[in-house]
């Protein structure tokens, strides 16, 4: 009997060891006090904290010392759009590659310890974006291309529930990192440039079982407030109001801060009413609890030249105020008490050419001739391109600046165009463009800003010839990482903008760079690749034609200090 | 004053919703041809429908429609070859030049066809200095 019980013990001790086998042993559920408050050597979230500053109070690494950072392992990824973060629980990486694929790699050897990889319906376009993946409890939450809500074990990778955020027949899609706030999964969904009674949202699940618990749509329907914003035009002919970045949370203010892209078509004359169009190019303040808008802060009202004025927010206090900061395409930083939405006044980088702003940080006034005309070329600074896009912005609370990475150039032969007004039709107006240098930079494309978020100074201006294409990272070693579409990566002094650091990527830098430890060392990963916006690889090749890279080769690279 | 703009706005739709009922364009400088629009079809759904859309309608806000008003602003007027090599040299995103010029006529044939230009027994060359006498106009 004892002869017959211990290979069966023995079994079922190997069949129970499966699944542990294939998942880091120290593993543990990612609670609500880690959300808020994560250890250093971890990044939960799109931009590591809900207060999306994209900094890692990790030091290891510092000043002094970043010039030995070495190369210490990469992970070549799925073919397709890349613009990715890759997240880190306890010394496990996860990350979406492009095209429905999600990994989890020992983060410090960068084996691999699951993969899931997403059927898509047939015809379904290959290699489609993605900007990050998030973690809460048990789970890593995925927002797929086909505008689905996955969640994954995040021991093992396998479906723990789904959720049909949209309909991706109808354009939909989900790209942007999921916020995990008040328990709930909440996400935004993008693909309201063509017209449909089907609008852009808002959506929290239940992080346990994938529950719908509220939705609230980014476009205001007719009757909804005092003065219809879109001058009486049918709902469905309502068109933009995409979500395509992560919110913030504020536990104490009870509030998520969420931006909300611009109206389409782009352009007044394509949409055929001047209205405000609420509540796109604005901020949210959402009730986790049920998404009831608190409040509302609409930048440029009316928008009409794509200038996407509200992306991440960063959660900071200004004069001993609970404040928030964000800057969009027209390199304005926006800047507002959290609890009120109040504005503060607002600091114009300088170089766009297209609206004035009132003293009080509120919008002023086109400029002349920045409202666009059918048929008509008009010059615009920025481009659709923005100043600055997907890429975020970090702070660091040490320098109290946000180092802002931007793509710098003009349009001098935008020309908007009447569309389709029926369902279905739409789009963005807009029948030719030219991209070409700013006159007051005509040798470079591109930039990290350093910008003090209390007085607005430009704490220094770090200039590249190709767009800087990565989001920033900022760290409690005093630097500041980002990458440009020439396959560069730096090191910079948080402080000064020296270059301490650099070094050549096999393809261009891009994504959102992130610093974690694994084993007691400290590490930054900067995902490199191709495609995004089709602007992203146009304006460079327009622009820059000296410059070559590789036709493909999306990957991650790691790198730390010698052992 | 409510009344009226709703009339005035009424009135914008139509006449904005006319073209996409009626769209009928005359290629001047040669023709397009059925077994070239059939070329150009699967090389468009294979290259361009990912942002173009499949029914010429973008599917991304970058790009822009290949139909409609957008079609008539942008196609028409100027000679062809423009357009074609604008296209040859920036199209796919990131691989311009990767696709023959035949192919690139080829997918030009099947978009001027989407858009009611009729086809004939001659095909539109893959060549920019051809396509110089070549105009699309709006009847």
């Amino acid at each position: 009997m004892s002869r017959l019980g211990s290979p069966l013990v023995a079994l079922s001790a190997l069949l129970i060891a499966v699944p542990t086998l294939a998942q880091d042993a120290s593993f543990t559920p990612v609670s609500d006090q880690e959300i808020l408050n994560p250890d250093p050597a971890d990044w939960l979230q799109w931009r590591a904290t809900v207060n999306s500053w994209g900094y890692s109070a990790l030091s290891d690494i510092t000043a002094e010392n970043v010039g030995e950072l070495e190369y210490v392992w990469g992970w070549a990824m799925e073919p397709g759009d890349q613009e990715t973060t890759p997240i880190v629980h306890d010394g496990v990486m996860y990350v979406a590659n492009p095209g429905g694929v999600v990994q989890a790699l020992d983060a410090a050897s960068g084996d691999l310890i699951w993969e899931y990889r997403r059927q898509f319906p047939e015809g379904f376009r290959e290699g489609r974006l993605n900007r990050g993946i998030s973690i809460y409890g048990d789970k890593i939450y995925f927002p797929s291309p086909d505008a689905v809500l996955v969640a994954l074990d995040a021991g093992t990778g396998q479906i723990a529930w789904e959720a049909v955020v949209a309909d991706h027949e109808n354009g939909k899609t989900l790209t942007a990192a999921p916020l995990i706030a008040d328990g709930k999964v909440i996400v935004g969904y993008q693909g309201c440039n063509r017209f449909s009674e089907e609008k852009c949202a808002i959506v929290a699940y239940d992080a346990e079982n994938g529950e719908e618990l509220w939705r609230t749509i980014t476009i205001e329907r007719p009757g909804e407030g005092e003065e219809d914003t879109w001058e009486d035009i049918p709902f469905v002919l309502r068109g933009g109001g995409d979500i395509w970045t992560t919110a913030s949370y504020d536990a104490d203010a009870e509030l998520i801060y969420i931006g909300v892209s611009q109206a389409k078509p782009w352009s007044r004359v394509s949409r055929a009413n001047d209205g405000a169009g609420y509540y796109t190019t604005s901020t949210l303040a959402l009730n986790p609890e049920n998404g009831e808008i608190e409040w509302f802060r609409q930048y440029i009202p009316g928008e009409t030249n794509d200038m996407d004025e509200s992306f991440e927010h960063i959660l900071v206090d200004i004069d001993g105020e609970p404040a928030y900061v964000n800057m969009g395409k027209l390199g304005i930083l926006w800047r507002g008490n959290r609890e009120t939405g109040e504005p503060l006044p607002a600091f114009d980088f300088g170089m766009q050419d297209q609206i004035d702003l009132n003293d009080d940080g509120t919008f002023a006034a086109y400029r002349e001739g920045k409202i666009g005309e059918v048929g008509i070329p008009m010059t615009t600074c920025p481009s659709s391109t923005g100043f600055r896009s997907w890429r975020a912005m970090a702070f660091s609370p040490e320098t109290r600046a946000v180092y802002v990475p931007m793509t710098i150039n003009c349009d001098d032969g935008v020309v908007y165009t009447e569309v389709e007004m029926v369902e279905g039709g739409g789009g963005n107006g807009r029948s030719a463009t030219n991209r070409i240098f700013h006159p007051d930079d005509p040798d470079n494309l591109g930039r990290i800003l350093a910008m003090d978020v209390d007085t607005g100074e430009a704490l220094w201006e770090f200039p590249m010839r190709t767009p800087a294409n990565t989001a920033t990272l900022t760290t409690a070693g005093g630097l500041v990482f980002a990458g440009d579409w020439d396959r560069n990566f730096y090191a910079l002094d948080a402080a000064s903008g020296d270059v301490l650091w650099q070094t050549r990527l096999p393809q261009a830098a891009q994504g959102y760079p992130i610093s974690y430890e694994a084993d007691g060392r400290q590490y930054v990963a900067i995902p490199v690749g191709v495609g995004g916006a089709s602007w992203s690889t146009s304006v460079p090749e327009d622009l820059t034609p000296e410059v070559r890279r590789p036709a493909g080769g999306n990957a991650m690279m790691v790198y730390a200090l010698p052992l | 004053m409510m009344k009226l703009e709703l009339t005035t706005l009424g009135l914008v739709f139509a006449i904005l919703a006319a073209p996409a009922l009626a769209q009928d364009y005359t290629l001047s400088g040669g023709g397009i041809g059925e077994e070239q629009i059939e070329r150009g079809e699967d090389a468009f759904m294979t290259n361009c429908a990912g942002c173009h859309g499949d029914d010429l309608r973008s599917v991304d806000s970058n790009a822009p429609d290949l139909r409609g008003p957008v079609f008539a602003a942008g196609w028409t007027g100027n000679p062809l070859s423009e357009k074609f090599e604008k296209i040859v040299s920036t199209m796919p995103p990131g691989r311009g030049g990767s696709l023959s010029d035949q192919t690139y006529a080829d997918i030009v044939a099947f978009i001027l066809a989407t858009n009611g230009v009729p086809a004939t027994d001659s095909e539109l060359p893959g060549d920019a200095e051809a396509l110089d006498g070549y105009t699309v106009t709006e009847n």
